[in-house]
This record gives structure tokens, C-alpha cells and sequence, in this order.
């Protein structure tokens, strides 16, 4: 600061007097470098080298499509097999209870009875029996309301819920919904 | 000399009726302020089981606004009339208009105060009051605009010293931000639309929202500093180039960059990058202010020990150069990507206003006690007390929104190594943050009791005051310059004038304060004509998707609703361009899906989900047992119950009116719409109230609010998807 001299203006307002002294050079610098950077900033998106929304969004969901398939590649799919060999696995159905306490409870009642959902321990069906199918309308939901959880739930926590849902079925809920679909022995 | 002498008597009394209304609005603003932070932390506090009045999404504008408005509002008209009669060497132009400007100011408050929590609302952020009362706010500021300017005409001082400059921006640019952010076509008494929807009215919102920032909250406050300041410290101005630099600077890029609150969204990106660039350039001219206050204290450093003022105004100045250095990285789009929706939006405003505006106003409320009331400071402990209560206030309601910001915005961008969403439930990024919500309740009850203490010291001085307090008056040289100016006004003398003037050019313009306050007033119109007008007069700018329908006249009715609660205080509806915002809540918002929007309901925070794709996502029981009971179907949710909505009738009196403003507004209704919209609403309000009915839900809302809501929520984002198939 070795050029601030503290020399007055000649003006005085109410008392108030004002030196002359010149801006910090630092402040003058950076204004110029900010600026700079505006220029090029405005030139790069332009001229696209930076990116663009549309480029970064592209990146981001590669990276993560890349992982997923890879994770797809390297687990079995859930299938009709599949669900069937695990879904009487008493410890599925213990971690699927925490699922559904988590998630679906608060439609489909705690004890499953039914709420905003339907009953799922009643013999009628909206979308099918089978686990299989199940699974289709806990993944991708439903026209009627039934949000998807497959971008949700992981691989086990889907199958999980699965089997505790097949192991309520015949139970007797504290106040069940009037069943609704079709009636499946 | 030669010419005599004449004595000046300065209105001190319109300044200290300022200064008592500052505070205590100060003091309701806080206390609205502590009591939705308290309402954050604990929802019951909400209320709403009981009454409708008082949810988070009523009173967090009339927060907002009292802030800004009543108590830095009225801590400016304090600043202004005090410093300009004395800057000016001249009193007020009119006491009749400093009193209507008081009186009127004040009335407004109250009237905004009682109308936001009857849900009386614009439903835009800082502007939420309705029509008539931007007309009154209008008024009132052409009243004061017209004392101050011609206050500049009568003035004995030829030249107008920096504090002036500012005072001169905020009048002018508050002038032409107020009204074309507020050009609506009314419906009722208390309902309008504005002209403009969707990107167009984000637009214009965000660039009256950010230069309301600007010129309320900035150019003034520097205005105050740059006459307290060096009056306190009694030391000369660290630079006056430094002041002309950063003066016309600052007013220059300021303008441009509102877009910054827009970025990701469907805003085209260049709006985007042009908010973006000139936040960036704006540091520097931020900082000159931040360096003449600071630089200016030179040689006077000891005498912060025990001078409450220059406590105060140190500590302000500190903050303002914080926040102002955080402003530009906030708008860089990479950051603004984290920050954007989360609790970091709210650490950065409040420490502006609460460092910044706050310490600059009670900085001088201490310097002017002994002036105004012609009696001593109370209690010097209760201003250090004051000071210092204060300052931990803000710390520990800043830390925690910053800790609250960052933590959240790491949540929803974090994937894990299966490449899915690492917190796909909402609710869990919120659970997080309760702790630190709780911490901030009590940094801002803090900051409440430390203005308590200060409004206390206040009374307490005021009480020992003088019965009769007279203006201050000063002899003054009748000036030469004015005489000389009316006689013989050409362009020889002029040149002459400039001639001589040995400080250069600038200081020929400071002694015209007409010219000057016209380049000022075309400083901010540039950048806000490049920026605006392309959206306005270019169609192309916003392409539009000839799936997207207006709303049924049902929609609209629980649009209005949504509105009048305010839940855009909470809820977004605009997914950004973002991999993590559309693997959240679906595909990224477009431009021609909000041009139905008047107003547009982008939001600026998620404290909540954002509810751009809602439509059809659930059931609409789900809907119905939420809004009644959110706990009911999400867990540790902390949204306010809204009972009353499957009470309150649902009022279609002013369907018609509203469609009909519509019509005006060239939203394009099918004539089996318009010709009934009553019929047409009342139609499906009985279908879904039959739907809501099948699903197990109750059999009586048909002529209920929840039915209009639940229509309009399930229409959200649904038209684009209809495209798609």
C-alpha cells in the first residue's frame, strides 16, 4: 500500500473529507481477471468447449448406466426361479417385514390390511398371484397410484418384500379393505 | 462568503420516528422469523389442527418481508433523511411528505402483515402482496422520491457526495423493479394475475427478487456507510476513486445478475451463463465498498474498543464482504448445482441480513441516540451486550444452515457403487437435518432478545431525553453557485466549469445531480433490457409443447390454493437439468410446460419433495390423507397438517371472473370450458371426489378445497407425458 500518500481532496461534506488515494492494486487485478473470465466463459460455452447442460447430464448417466448394467451383468435377474427358491427363506421374510414397515405400510396398512392399497392378505388379486408378477407391479407401479420402487428398493430389499407379502397372505387383519380384483385360489 | 449566512433547521423527528419503526418492526419480523425456525424443527408448532392462520407457508413471506421492508426498509428512511439534510446542507423538502411517507409506509405493513396470514398472497417470493397494496407502495415511493429529489434541488452544497449516489440508485431502480414486477390484471379486491407466466414471469420475478437484494439491501446500506462511517471514526474516506469506480460499476453488473437463481431450470442457458458471468464481476465492485468502510477505520482501530458503533459496523462491513464474496461463487453453476433448494440459500441471505443489515442499522441507532435525543447511551454494558449476543446469534444460525445446505445437497447427488441413488426417499435427507434446525431456532431466538435488549437500552435512553427536543440547526453560506447557475446557464459557462474543476470529470457531474441520476437510471436499464426483452418479443425463446393444456377451471381453483398456503415456500416444481434431479423426480422441467403458469410456482427451496412430475404418481386418497395428516402416509415427515381443506367449502365465486382474466390473458380455453367453468369444475369435482370414494377414502368432499387440490396436484407434469406416449 505504499502508494496510498493520504493526500485530501478538497471537498468536505458535513465534516466528511476524502482521501485521493488510488484503488488497491490487488482489487484493480482481480476486477480485470473477473472480467476476463467472463469474456471467456461466455466464448467457451459458445463455442462449445465447456460443457453444456445437455453434455453434463449425458456424462453423469453414462457413468451410472455404465455401473447398473454392470451390476445387472452380474447378478441374476429376478425371475419366477428365482423368487421361488427364496421367497420361503424365513430370513427374507424377516427383512422383508422391515421393508414393508418402511415403505408400504403406510398404504397397505402395517399388518397389510389395506388403506389407500388394497388388502394383501385377502385371496383377490388386481395384477396376478404369482411373485413373479408381484414383482412387476412393485417395480414399475401401477396406472391406479401404485408409485414404482425399482429405481427404490435394491435387488434384496425387492425380493425381501416379496416374500413377506407371500407370507401374510390368509392372515387376518385388524381392519381389512373389501377385496378388490379377482379372486385367486 | 460575500453573500451572507442563513440557518438551516434540520427534521430530526421524522428520523426518529423512523428509527422506533424500525425496531420494533425488527422486532416482529424476528419473532416471525424464530417462531416458522421453531415451526421447522417441531411441526406442531404450525398450529394448524386448530387454526389455518399461521402454517410455516403463511407467515414465512410476511418473515421475508417484514425484514426487508419494515425493519431495513425503515432503516434506510431513518439513514436517508438524516444523512441527506446534512450532506445537502438543507431541510427535507416537504414535512407534509415526510410525514405521508411515514405514516403511509407504516400503514402498508400493517395491512401486508394482516393479509398474509388470510392467505392474501401474490404467491411470488418478496413481492407477495396483492395489488392494491403495490399500488399504495407505489405512492408512497413516488412521496418519497419526490422529497428527496427535490430536496437535491433546494440543496446548499453544489456538489453530492457518494452516500447521495446510492440513495439515488435505490429510488430509482426500487421504482422500476416494484412496478414491472408487479404488472398483474386483477380479478378481486385480493386476487390477480400477473401478465406474464412461466419462464418469462421467473424471469422478471428473479430479477426484481435479486436486485431488490440489491437495492434495498445493498446500495443503501453503503449509502449509510459511507456517511456513518467516517463520521463515527472521524477519519477521512479511504478513496474516493475507489468510490466512483465501484459505484457506477456495481450499479452496472448488479442488473444483470438475477439469472444466477435460474440456473439448471428451464431458463434457456445463456439467460443463465449472462447471471452467471456478471455475478462473477460483480465481486470486485462488491468489495470496493467492503474496502473503503474497512480502510477508512486506518489509524482508528483502537477505538473499536469501546465505540459500540464502530463494533457494530465493523462487524457488519466483515459480513458484507463475506456475503458478497459468497454471492459470485453461489452463482458459478457447478456450485449453485449443490447449493440450489438446500438451507445453503438461507446461511448466505441471513448473513446479509442479519450481519450486514442488522449491524449497519443498530450502528447507527448508537450513533444517533445522543444526537437525536440530546441524551447519553442508558447503559454501555447493554450495548456491548447487545453487540455481543447478536454476534453469537448469527454464528450459530449460520453454521448450522451452511452444515444443514451442505450435508442435504451431498444427499441428493450421491450414488452409490450400483449406480442408483444412494438416498432415493426424500424423507431421509430431511431426518438429517432436524438437529441443526433446532440449533438455528436458537441462533436466531439469540439475535431476537440481543434487538430486544437494544430496543431496551433505546426506551431506556429515550426516557432520560430532553421534553422538548428541538431540530438541529446549523448556519450555512448562502450559496454562490445557485445564484450564477439561473442567471447565465450556457454552455460556455459549463465549460468553463469543467475547465476549472481540478478533480477531474466526475466531479463536474457530481454537481449535477439531474444528469446524474439519469445515467444512473440507464445503468440499470441496459442489462435488464438485454436480459428481458428476448423473452417478451421472441417467441421462439420459449418453444412451446402442443401437448400442454390449461388448466381445468378446477385446477386453477387448487393452483389458487397451493398458492395461498404458500407451498412454493417448501416445494419446488422445476426438476433441473441435472442427472440427480431427474433420476429423483423425472425428466427435467421444460420451458413450454409452465406457460399456463400465472404465476409461475418454480420455488427457490426444497424442504420438501419437488412436485413438478407429481401428477398420477399416487393414489388420490393418498393425497387426501396426506394434506389431513402427513404423518399418516410418510414417516418423520414435517410438513404442517392442513385439515381445514377438507372442511372449508370450496369457493367457485370467482371462477368466472378468473377464467375470464384467463381469456384476457390469451390462454387458449375450449368454449364448452369457458362458457360454464362453474358447471365444468363442479363436474369434476364430483368425479374425483367419487374416485377418492372408491379408493376407501371418505364420501364427503365433493364440495370441499382438498377436491380442487387434489386435481390440481394429480395434473402436475402430466401433460408433457401424454406427448411422450
Amino acid at each position: 500500500m505504499s502508494e496510498n500518500k493520504d493526500e485530501l481532496m478538497s471537498h468536505n461534506y458535513d465534516g466528511i473529507q476524502e482521501y485521493d488515494n488510488p484503488m488497491p492494486r490487488w482489487w484493480t487485478s482481480t476486477f480485470i481477471l473477473t472480467s476476463v473470465f467472463a469474456v471467456l466463459y461466455v466464448f467457451g460455452i459458445t463455442f462449445g468447449q465447456i460443457d453444456g447442460y445437455q453434455e453434463d447430464m449425458q456424462q453423469d448417466n453414462a457413468v451410472n448406466e455404465k455401473k447398473r448394467q454392470a451390476v445387472a451383468a452380474a447378478n441374476p435377474p429376478i425371475d419366477a426361479k428365482m423368487l421361488d427358491e427364496k421367497i420361503h427363506d424365513p430370513a427374507s421374510v424377516k427383512e422383508g417385514a422391515l421393508v414393508f414397515a418402511a415403505n408400504c405400510a403406510s398404504c397397505h396398512a402395517p399388518d397389510g390390511g389395506g388403506l389407500i392399497g388394497p388388502n394383501l392378505t385377502d385371496n383377490a388379486f388386481l395384477y396376478g398371484k404369482k411373485p413373479e408378477e408381484a414383482h412387476k407391479v412393485i417395480r414399475d407401479g401401477t396406472a391406479k397410484g401404485m408409485p414404482p420402487w425399482g429405481a427404490i428398493l435394491s435387488q434384496s430389499d425387492m425380493v425381501n418384500v416379496i416374500s413377506f407379502i407371500v407370507s401374510i397372505r390368509g392372515t387376518t387383519p385388524e381392519k381389512p379393505k373389501k377385496p378388490q380384483g379377482e379372486v385367486i385360489e | 462568503m460575500e453573500n451572507g449566512v442563513e440557518v438551516v433547521e434540520y427534521d430530526d423527528k421524522i428520523v426518529r420516528w423512523f428509527i422506533w419503526a424500525s425496531l420494533i418492526y425488527g422486532v416482529v419480523g424476528m419473532l416471525v422469523g424464530v417462531t416458522i425456525a421453531f415451526q421447522l424443527a417441531f411441526h406442531p408448532l404450525n398450529g394448524t389442527q386448530y387454526m389455518e392462520y399461521f402454517s410455516f407457508g403463511r407467515l414465512r413471506p410476511l418473515h421475508t418481508d417484514a425484514m426487508i421492508f419494515a425493519f431495513a426498509g425503515n432503516g434506510i428512511f431513518a439513514a436517508v433523511y438524516y444523512s441527506t439534510q446534512r450532506l445537502l446542507k438543507a431541510r427535507l423538502f416537504s414535512d407534509l411528505m415526510s410525514n405521508i411517507h411515514f405514516w403511509g409506509w407504516q400503514a402498508i405493513i400493517a395491512v401486508v402483515a394482516i393479509s398474509y396470514p388470510l392467505g392474501i398472497t401474490q404467491g411470488r417470493e418478496y413481492a407477495e402482496m396483492e395489488w392494491p397494496i403495490d399500488i399504495a407502495i407505489t405512492v408512497i415511493w413516488v412521496v418519497f422520491a419526490v422529497n428527496f429529489f427535490m430536496t437535491l434541488v433546494k440543496r446548499r452544497e453544489k456538489h453530492i457526495y457518494v452516500a447521495i449516489w446510492f440513495y439515488i440508485a435505490t429510488i430509482v431502480t426500487v421504482a422500476v423493479l416494484h412496478i414491472v414486477n408487479n404488472l398483474v390484471i386483477p380479478v378481486s379486491m385480493t386476487k390477480s394475475y400477473p401478465i406474464f407466466s412461466g419462464v418469462q414471469d421467473a424471469l422478471i420475478q428473479w430479477w426484481y427478487g435479486h436486485n431488490a437484494v440489491a437495492f434495498v439491501l445493498t446500495t443503501p446500506f453503503l449509502g449509510l456507510m459511507y456517511y456513518f462511517l467516517p463520521k463515527a471514526a472521524n477519519r477521512p474516506v479511504f478513496s474516493y476513486r475507489l468510490s466512483i469506480l465501484h459505484f457506477w460499476s456495481l450499479v452496472f453488473v448488479y442488473i444483470w445478475a438475477g439469472p444466477h437463481h435460474l440456473h439448471y431450470t428451464a431458463l434457456p442457458e445463456w439467460a443463465s451463463t449472462l447471471g452467471m458471468v456478471f455475478s462473477v464481476v460483480l465481486w470486485m465492485p462488491s468489495w470496493g465498498g467492503m474496502i473503503n468502510g474497512l480502510f477508512t477505520l486506518r489509524g482508528a482501530w483502537d477505538r473499536l474498543r469501546d465505540d459500540v458503533t464502530l463494533k457494530f459496523f465493523v462487524i457488519g462491513i466483515t459480513f458484507y464482504g463475506m456475503a458478497t464474496f459468497e454471492g459470485p461463487l453461489l452463482s458459478i453453476k457447478s456450485v449453485n448445482a449443490l447449493s440450489h433448494y438446500t438451507d445453503w440459500t438461507i446461511a448466505h441471505v441471513h448473513s446479509g441480513t442479519l450481519g450486514w443489515n442488522g449491524f449497519m442499522i443498530f450502528g447507527m441507532v448508537y450513533y444517533l441516540i445522543p444526537k437525536l435525543w440530546k441524551t447519553k447511551i442508558y447503559s454501555d454494558k447493554l450495548s456491548s451486550l447487545h453487540f455481543w449476543l447478536g454476534l453469537i446469534g448469527i454464528l450459530l444460525y449460520i453454521i448450522p444452515m451452511y452444515s444443514a445446505g451442505i450435508t442435504q445437497g451431498l444427499m441428493w447427488r450421491a450414488y452409490d457403487e450400483t449406480g442408483r441413488l444412494m438416498y432415493p426417499d426424500f424423507m431421509e435427507t430431511v431426518v438429517e437435518l432436524i438437529p441443526m434446525y433446532w440449533a438455528r431456532a436458537v441462533g436466531g431466538s439469540l439475535y431476537l432478545t440481543a434487538t430486544l435488549i437494544g430496543v431496551f437500552n433505546l426506551f431506556m435512553s429515550v426516557r432520560s431525553a430532553p421534553k422538548d427536543l428541538s431540530d438541529e440547526r446549523v448556519e450555512v453560506a448562502i450559496p454562490t453557485w445557485r445564484k450564477k447557475a439561473s442567471s447565465s446557464n450556457n454552455y460556455d459557462e459549463i465549460l468553463n466549469e469543467m475547465a476549472l474543476e481540478k478533480d477531474g470529470w466526475h466531479r463536474v457531474l457530481e454537481g449535477w445531480p439531474i444528469v446524474f441520476s439519469v445515467l444512473t437510471t440507464i445503468a440499470v436499464l441496459v442489462g435488464s433490457i438485454i436480459e428481458i426483452t428476448p423473452f417478451l418479443l421472441i417467441k421462439e425463446s420459449i418453444p412451446k409443447l402442443a401437448q400442454v393444456k390449461p388448466f381445468t377451471p378446477l385446477e386453477l381453483e387448487g393452483r389458487d390454493i397451493y398458492i395461498k398456503e404458500g407451498c412454493y415456500t417448501c416445494h419446488s416444481q422445476m426438476i433441473r437439468a441435472l442427472q440427480y434431479d431427474v433420476d429423483r423426480f423425472g425428466e427435467y422441467s421444460r420451458p413450454g410446460e409452465s406457460v399456463y403458469s400465472y404465476p409461475f410456482q418454480w420455488g427457490s427451496k426444497r424442504t420438501g419433495p419437488d412436485l413438478a412430475r407429481e401428477g398420477g404418481k399416487r393414489p388420490h386418497y393418498w393425497h387426501v390423507r396426506h394434506m389431513e395428516d402427513p404423518r399418516s402416509v410418510t414417516n418423520n415427515s414435517i410438513m404442517p397438517a392442513y385439515p381445514h381443506m377438507l372442511k372449508n367449502e370450496l369457493d367457485l365465486s370467482l371462477t368466472r371472473d378468473k377464467i375470464d382474466t384467463m381469456l384476457m390473458l390469451n390462454v387458449p380455453y375450449p368454449k364448452w370450458v369457458s362458457n360454464d367453468p362453474v358447471k365444468n369444475a363442479k363436474e369434476q369435482a364430483k368425479k374425483i371426489a367419487g374416485e377418492i370414494k372408491e379408493q376407501g377414502g371418505p364420501g364427503n368432499l365433493e364440495n370441499k378445497e382438498i377436491v380442487a387440490l387434489v386435481a390440481y396436484l394429480q395434473r402436475l407434469g402430466t401433460d408433457f407425458k401424454k406427448g411422450k406416449k
